[in-house]
């Protein structure tokens, strides 16, 4: 697939994320991700670092079962209840993207989500290329 | 702009968002803009209509930068942090988007953005042909 990163002059630019990816193929909208295992038990109770990294499990398990893979998210949106851990969020998030081929994003502060124990919750679109297995099905 | 507005009885209606968008081309993910300066420090700290002008100016920068332009925006969600904020960024959308060209929209009050000091966040899905 080819995807475009699109950081315009005169947009403050942001090392941890690109302004926005262009991509051609077919979008595939993720259910928001939190820390459940395949058991359904949350990992990282009280732990936002353990349930980012469990986030971002999830969300490779799902984009591999598509026949995608991470550099084909284009587009981020993460959920967290406490303004001390974005660090933690963005540093997990960061693990798992190459320097200038972020995905755009948007980070918010809910007053909750589904469950008082879920600390971060995220949501991603994926563009598949046209040959890949989901997309033709 | 080649898109196809999508209208339904049965739900209100209005110039200033679409029930839904059908477009075909590149989908172009437009990061949830903020008001900040070139420099990362936060643009007009408490200026929500500032902000407001700010965030739009710079999802319009992106979307041309990537070959398009307003027309093409599809689908926007607009988190603000307070209540009271839901009207001026209503009425802004209707000045961005004037004449019926309204793309989808979604609007948020949130507990908060990632600084204290951000008081609007707009995000945008476009469709470049």
């Amino acid at each position: 697939m080819t995807v475009i990163a699109v950081n315009p002059a005169g947009v403050h630019a942001v090392p941890a994320y690109s302004h926005a990816l262009v991509g051609t193929g077919t979008p595939v909208f993720l259910t928001g991700q939190i820390a459940l295992d395949a058991e359904g038990r949350l990992v990282g109770v009280g732990d936002p670092a353990a349930q980012a990294a469990q986030v971002w499990r999830n969300i490779r398990s799902i984009v591999t079962a598509l026949g995608a893979d991470l550099t084909d998210i284009v587009k981020l949106t993460t959920f967290a209840v406490d303004r001390a851990h974005l660090p933690a969020i963005g540093a997990e998030r960061a693990r798992h993207f190459e320097p200038g081929r972020f995905p755009a994003s948007t980070f918010l502060l809910v007053a909750g989500l589904a469950h008082p124990d879920y600390l971060v919750e995220i949501e991603v679109i994926v563009m598949l290329d046209d040959s890949a297995p989901a997309a033709r099905s | 702009m080649n898109h196809t507005t999508i209208t339904v009885d049965g739900a209100f209606r209005s110039d200033a968002f679409a029930h839904g968008v059908v477009a075909r081309g590149a989908l172009l993910a437009v990061a949830g803009q903020l008001a900040l300066n070139e420099d990362g420090s936060t643009y007009a700290p408490g200026d929500l209509d500032a902000q407001i002008a700010k965030v739009w100016r710079q999802v319009e920068a992106v979307v041309r930068t990537a070959g398009g332009d307003m027309g093409d925006v599809v689908k926007i969600t607009s988190f603000v942090t307070d209540p009271d904020h839901i009207g001026p960024v209503v009425a802004s959308r209707a000045e961005v988007f004037p004449g019926g060209q309204a793309p989808a929209s979604t609007l948020v009050v949130v507990a908060a953005l990632a600084r204290p000091e951000f008081l609007v966040e707009i995000e945008a899905l476009a469709v470049i042909p």
